[in-house]
């Protein structure tokens, strides 16, 4: 367990999702101590979070799905900017309000916003600045 | 309340001086008598604890026989004791040299060597003991006490006693201040009882008191003298009434006395004079006035009294005055004969005068006179008359015997215009002239001759300037003693104005007389009898009587009617009570038989309140008779024209013609004609005809012949008509056109008159009136009256013009209104058309709104493919660039059946990974029947994600006896991956398609014109699959229709139905966080019930209803044209269906039940 | 008589210049028993202070009950030397001055050694000298060290 020093946090209602983006994250993340999560349902995602930021991993970031039945992505990001303020957020969507994209970008809680579908150069790009800190 | 002056005050006063010096010695005494008391006590009792103190020291060393104990134990208790008294400051024990001391209160070591007296009182008593050796030693036991403590202790002791003194000083300060008062309120009450009785104030309450004490004396004292004082108060009131009574009486007395001795005085012709010295000034009575004829121009002062008069006798009073101050005398009189000033008039007057004194200086003269003057009676009456006399206006002469005139007053000179000098010595004869009446005359000379008087005798005379006047003359001969005439006075009285008066009455009577006779009243009096007195000049014309001769003395009632003479026996008795009768009709009988109609008034003519005639004003009236009935007939005449008119106004066209055929009747009834027509004048074929006529019974119509009669025929009245003229012949038989006079006399016709009709100049006909009967001839009223019937018709036939026209214009705009239906017509339908296009857009804004949603559902999946098939290339390639080359083909097909088998589950978290990771590597290590391979950890990763777990013992057990079991699980993991992605691909392009087909059933073609048996199940589904992004988001979806509900419809068309309510139903909720939609279907043999709910806002009442008008919409101007939920009318009517809104706080219903 | 009066001359001049020296109490057959003082050995200094009433509670919080003989105890004079090196007219002048300025309480004295012995037994914290040769538990013996 000690090994393991980050984790990636996926929320999303479609599992299939889940599935290609932690392919995707696999290529580009050092699995040797990066754990990457897939949840389904945000309330787990935020209780998974707490128990990881408590056994002290670094999350580098959460990426998070907009349109979601259980609460929106935006929502989600507050809740989780509530309590860990530092943790890094990014917004994946296929239908994302532009509107409320921008103001939690000006309140500063979307790092990155990526639309799908989404190229995977595309993705790697965005998120190359997130796991380079980490190294 | 406390008032330093009073009484109470003074009471109190020394008391509590008293007291408070009392207590305040005590108060300053007491403590300090106390202290010295407590020191001394203090003193023994510290003595005594010094000597106990002393001995006990000794104690200690007398010899071994002392028990210690004994001595520590007593040492002890006296310490104790000296610790409970809180002054000891502190014991020592002075012993040689050396010394030491019990310390209560930790006293500093020089403070218990020195001696303060000023701080403490010390107490000592000395010791003496033997020492081991023998000696005898010595020393002191000091014990001091503070002094301070000692006088904290006292004051904190005599606290409470100085509170309660202080107490004790206030209570009885002010006990005694109450007593005080007690005692100085009897007092007090008696004093404002005496000053209440000093101001005369009787009503105060006074006090009592019943004891025999001073107090009680003087307040009962008191009671007396007040009822005292009221009684003597009522009895001054009575005596000052008295008084006053008194006083009024003699008040009254002496104004009646002075007003008689004034009245003496004047009887007495007695005048009073007061004269004051010290102002030069006097005051005197009206008889002195008199008697000097003293007025406001005189000064009243002693000079002012010398001016009065002027007298030749020594007796004046200037004269003796001086000689009467200096003796002194008071009294003077004497008579005096004077001559007053004011009138030259000589006076004896009878002086009496008193001169009063002050300290030798005279102060008052009082002075009265009386005039004597003798006069003989006569001549003082004489004088008297002959002030008469003089002032009269009436003239009086005073004649000698021989009618020579002596005296004449200044009335006689202004009427006469003669002087006094001119008329004295004359005789009255100079006053006559012509006109005098030698009758008058003689009858004077007759009484004069025979000494008679001569009264109200009227004569005339003239002035000297030719004034002529009536006089009334009193001649009375003045006798002497003998009866001899000495004289005569003459007395007379201008009646000249009243002579003018009779004249001008005489010949206001002539005038009224003749008057009478003028008049065209016809006036006449009656006697007491009724017979004819007087007739004037009008009523004998009236009544056709050539002279009163005539009738007079005819008795009036020859000259009734039968009528009138039944109304005169009311009215005679009206008559001879002396009243005026007014309004009487009669009708008299004339000369030649004519009766003729009479109004006017009769009044009767009293003397001494008897009825001794009548006077009767009267007017013939017959003419005026006559006059009236022709203008009831004009006003007659206007009210047909009237009604005619008003018929005319009411009439409709149609009829007309037959209400001018009628009024022509009453025209011609009016104006007697037997027959009347109208005429048109036809000026462009120049013929006139006739339109309409009425005939009377037996008179021959000519509404046939009288057709398109050329204007040549009848030239006359065209050229009168034409001017707008009358065309009349009051008698055809004088006509001089002899042709007309044939034509018309043919007829039968001996009058004619027609009129023009005259549309502002033109004459567009004429009436006309045949008269057969008589010879008509028509006064100009009439004629008026005729004319505005002319013009009536005119108006007529004008208005029967203008409805005619009307009436084609209203057939022309009915054609018009055909044409203009024809085209709303066309244009309901081009609405229609709109309509439609509007339900395609709607159509299409739906669309464009689920549009995003479908983006969505599409986009995912897409997505997905996408990234799937990105990551599938991924694989492959890196399967292929990798080491699969280095595996048998059986070991691939191995690969690929476990990886078949062993589909891996969609994901699993890193987390779990790893835990398994961690029991595959204890596993390995642990009870894994193979070796433990190198590279555990990462075998162990491999192992997990291949999804391999310790149960699968055998399958590891193989893999790991590889040689290049790593490279092997890999490519199984990678296989496992791509499995995996191809998989959801296929998910994903499945969902896809499903999306699509949903669109393409919501979107298709316009074909919906047949209706087709449709299954709501699957009809609501589609559009629920359209709408699925949306509903999945937060909307719990409760879809209960049975799939067997089939009936007839429009699917299409009920697919806009659905989505409308749908969408409308999913937008009310946007808001909310928990979304509730529920679809049930409920179906009878006659209906099918579709209940939509959603768990929105409740929808208002009044919105209700217009909420299925088109274009209604709540939902602004982004989303909707707001033609949503008409549709869903519009559709339901397609479908004889109808909607249901229930709306309340927590659910909305739309109904919609279709009829089987 | 003069025997007793000499011998106890002698001793007196004997005892005077060791005493005049400190006197050692473990020369003499004098014993310091004590009840429950906290300690079973003290040093000869802090008897000596103990005796002159410096400590007012033993270690074990019992209050320090001194115990002295009475003007009648046969051996006051000797104890008074040992303990104080001074007679017993300044041990009780000295005890009188101290109880007076209220800086101590009183000392027990008693007549005999026997009544020494029953009340330092009934009293805890009490301590007190007495001649070797009479009867005491050995609990009470308090030894005397360097």
């Amino acid at each position: 367990m000690t090994e393991m020093k980050y984790a990636v946090v996926c929320v999303d209602d479609d599992p299939y999702i889940l599935q290609m983006l932690g392919f995707q994250l696999t290529k580009i993340m050092d699995q040797e101590c990066t754990l990457i999560e897939y949840f389904t349902d945000p309330n787990q995602a935020i209780e998974n979070i707490d128990i990881l930021i408590k056994d002290e991993i670094d999350v580098i970031f959460v990426m998070v799905d907009y349109q979601m039945p259980k609460m929106t992505g935006a929502e989600l990001i507050r809740k989780l900017k509530e309590k860990h303020p530092h943790l890094k957020c990014v917004m994946l969507s296929g239908q994302a309000n532009r509107s409320s994209v921008d103001l939690l970008k000006s309140e500063n809680l979307l790092e990155e916003f990526i639309e799908k579908p989404w190229d995977e150069e595309a993705l790697f790009k965005t998120l190359r600045p997130f796991i380079s800190s980490t190294k | 309340m406390i008032r330093f002056n009073s009484f109470t005050f003074q009471i109190w006063l020394p008391f509590a001086f008293a007291l408070l010096i009392i207590i305040s010695v005590a108060a300053l005494y007491y403590p300090s008598k106390q202290e010295a008391y407590y020191i001394q006590n203090k003193k023994a009792q510290t003595l005594e604890l010094s000597k106990t103190v002393a001995m006990n020291y000794e104690l200690v060393f007398t010899l071994a026989d002392s028990d210690p104990n004994i001595v520590f134990s007593s040492l002890i208790t006296i310490l104790d004791f000296a610790q409970k008294d809180h002054d000891i400051a502190f014991i020592s024990i002075f012993d040689d040299d050396e010394y030491f001391s019990h310390r209560p209160n930790n006293i500093a070591v020089n403070e218990i060597i020195k001696w303060d007296s000023i701080k403490y009182i010390y107490q000592t008593s000395s010791f003496s003991y033997l020492d081991e050796l023998g000696d005898k030693r010595s020393g002191f036991v000091k014990i001091a006490v503070s002094r301070s403590s000692i006088q904290d202790e006292i004051s904190k002791n005599n606290r409470p006693i100085y509170f309660l003194l202080l107490g004790l000083t206030i209570f009885f300060l002010i006990a005694f201040y109450v007593l005080a008062r007690w005692i100085s309120k009897p007092i007090i009450s008696v004093t404002n009882a005496t000053l209440a009785l000093s101001n005369q104030d009787f009503t105060g309450e006074l006090p009592e008191s019943n004891s025999k004490d001073e107090i009680g004396l003087l307040v009962n004292a008191i009671r007396g003298l007040r009822v005292k004082l009221l009684d003597q108060k009522s009895i001054d009131a009575q005596v000052v009434d008295k008084l006053e009574t008194l006083v009024e009486e003699r008040t009254l007395d002496l104004q009646q006395t002075q007003s008689e001795f004034v009245l003496a005085q004047k009887n007495a012709k007695f005048g009073i004079i007061r004269y004051y010295f010290n102002n030069d000034a006097w005051k005197s009575s009206d008889e002195f006035d008199l008697i000097l004829g003293v007025d406001e121009s005189v000064i009243k002062n002693m000079d002012g009294l010398s001016r009065l008069f002027v007298s030749h006798e020594k007796m004046t009073l200037q004269d003796v005055l001086p000689q009467m101050i200096e003796n002194q005398d008071r009294f003077f009189s004497s008579d005096l004969k004077l001559k007053r000033l004011s009138d030259g008039e000589t006076l004896v007057l009878a002086q009496v005068w008193e001169l009063r004194y002050a300290e030798g200086n005279p102060i008052e003269l009082i002075g009265s006179i009386q005039d004597i003057t003798a006069k003989s009676t006569l001549q003082e009456e004489l004088e008297r008359l002959s002030l008469v006399a003089k002032k009269t206006t009436n003239l009086v002469l005073i004649t000698d015997a021989k009618e020579n005139i002596t005296w004449v007053n200044d009335a006689a000179i202004e009427m006469t215009g003669y002087s006094r000098e001119e008329i004295i010595g004359n005789t009255p004869r100079m006053f006559q002239f012509e006109k005098t009446d030698p009758e008058a005359k003689k009858k004077i000379r007759n009484a004069l001759n025979e000494g008679r008087i001569i009264s109200e005798l009227e004569i005339q005379n003239r002035s000297k300037d030719g004034l002529e006047y009536w006089l009334t003359i009193n001649i009375i001969p003045i006798k002497d003693e003998n009866n001899d005439i000495t004289g005569y006075i003459a007395v007379e009285s201008d009646i000249t104005e009243l002579k003018r008066q009779v004249e001008l009455r005489l010949e206001n009577e002539m005038k009224y007389s003749h008057l009478l006779d003028k008049s065209s009243e016809m006036i006449q009096s009656l006697d007491a009898k009724g017979c004819i007195t007087y007739a004037n000049k009008a009523w004998l014309l009236n009544m056709n009587y050539e002279s009163l001769d005539e009738v007079l003395g005819k008795h009036i009632l020859s000259f009734f009617s039968d009528n009138t003479i039944k109304e005169f026996a009311e009215v005679m008795p009206e008559l001879m009570k002396g009243n005026t009768v007014e309004n009487l009709q009669c009708e008299f009988i004339a000369k030649d038989f004519n009766q003729i109609d009479i109004t006017g008034r009769s009044q009767p003519i009293m003397e001494n309140g008897q009825f001794v005639g009548s006077q009767g004003f009267f007017f013939n009236v017959t003419e005026v008779r006559k006059v009236k009935i022709q203008l009831d007939q004009m006003a007659k005449f206007k009210e047909i024209m009237l009604e005619i008119t008003t018929e005319y106004i009411n009439t409709p066209v149609s009829e007309i013609d037959s209400v001018i055929n009628a009024s022509l009747l009453e025209i011609a009834k009016f104006s007697s004609a037997d027959r009347a027509y109208v005429f048109k004048y036809d000026y462009e074929n120049e013929t006139c005809s006739i339109t309409h006529e009425w005939a009377a019974q037996g008179i021959r119509s000519q509404i046939n012949e009288l057709t398109s009669m050329p204007f040549s025929d009848v030239p006359y009245s065209m050229n009168k008509h034409v001017k707008g003229e009358f065309v009349e012949f009051p008698d055809v038989s004088k006509v001089k056109d002899k042709r007309i006079q044939d034509v018309l006399t043919d007829e039968g016709i001996q009058s004619l008159i027609s009129i023009p009709m005259m549309d502002n100049d033109k004459a567009i006909g004429f009436i006309g009136f045949d008269i057969m009967k008589t010879k008509r001839e028509f006064t100009i009223d009439e004629k008026n009256l005729l004319r505005i019937y002319s013009q009536m018709l005119v108006n007529v036939f004008a208005r029967k013009g203008y409805i005619e026209e009307l009436q084609r214009t209203k057939a022309e705009l009915a054609g018009i209104n055909l044409s203009l239906e024809k085209k709303v017509l066309e244009n309901t339908k081009k609405n229609m058309d709109l309509t439609r296009s509007i339900l395609e857009q709607e159509k299409l804004v739906t669309i464009g709104e689920i549009s995003s949603g479908i983006a969505h559902d599409l986009n995912t999946p897409l997505g997905t493919i996408r990234v799937g098939a990105d990551n599938v290339n991924f694989i492959l390639s890196s399967l292929f660039n990798g080491s699969i080359c280095d595996f048998t083909k059986e070991e691939l097909s191995h690969i690929l059946n476990h990886v078949e088998k062993n589909r891996i589950e969609m994901y699993v978290g890193g987390l779990q990974m790893r835990k398994e990771k961690e029991q595959m590597i204890e596993y390995l290590n642990g009870s894994f029947k193979g070796d433990v391979p190198a590279e555990l950890d990462e075998i162990s990763g491999l192992l997990v994600k291949c999804r391999f777990n310790p149960t699968n013992e055998d399958d590891i057990f193989m893999i790991l006896s590889k040689p290049f079991a790593k490279e092997y699980l890999q490519i199984m993991n990678q296989l496992q991956m791509a499995m995996a992605q191809l998989e959801t691909i296929r998910k994903s392009s499945d969902k896809a398609v499903r999306v699509v087909q949903d669109m393409r059933a919501f979107i298709k073609g316009e074909s919906a014109v047949e209706q087709k048996l449709i299954n709501l199940r699957e009809n609501i589904s589609t559009v629920l699959g359209v709408f699925n992004y949306e509903i999945s988001l937060h909307v719990n979806l409760v879809f209960e229709v049975d799939e067997s509900i089939e009936f007839m419809g429009y699917d299409i068309k009920l697919f806009q139905l659905w989505s409308n309510i749908v969408k409308n139903g999913l937008e009310a909720m946007s808001d909310q966080k928990d979304k509730y939609l529920g679809i049930f279907a409920e179906r009878s043999d006659t209906q099918l019930k579709i209940v939509f709910e959603n768990n929105g806002p409740k929808i208002p009442e009044k919105i209700t209803d217009t909420i299925f008008n088109k274009f209604y919409t709540t939902k602004g101007m982004k989303s909707g044209s707001g033609l949503g939920l008409s549709i869903v009318k519009n559709v339901l009517k397609e479908h004889k269906a109808n909607i249901i809104l229930e709306s309340n706080e927590s659910l909305t219903k739309f109904i919609i039940t279709f009829e089987l | 008589m003069g025997f007793k009066v000499i011998s106890f001359l002698v001793l007196f001049l004997i005892v005077s210049p060791i005493s005049n020296s400190q006197t050692a109490i473990i020369d003499f057959p004098v014993t310091i028993i004590g009840n429950d003082v906290g300690a079973r050995s003290m040093t000869q200094r802090k008897v000596k202070d103990c005796f002159k009433g410096k400590y007012i509670k033993w270690p074990n919080k019992n209050a320090v009950l001194l115990v002295l003989p009475s003007s009648k105890h046969p051996k006051a004079e000797l104890y008074s030397e040992l303990l104080y090196n001074k007679s017993y007219y300044f041990v009780k002048k000295y005890w009188y001055a101290l109880v007076f300025q209220g800086r101590y309480s009183a000392p027990f004295f008693f007549d005999s050694d026997a009544e020494i012995i029953e009340f330092i037994s009934k009293n805890k914290g009490a301590i007190g000298m007495i001649s070797n040769d009479k009867d005491f538990s050995i609990e009470q013996k308090i030894m005397i060290v360097k």
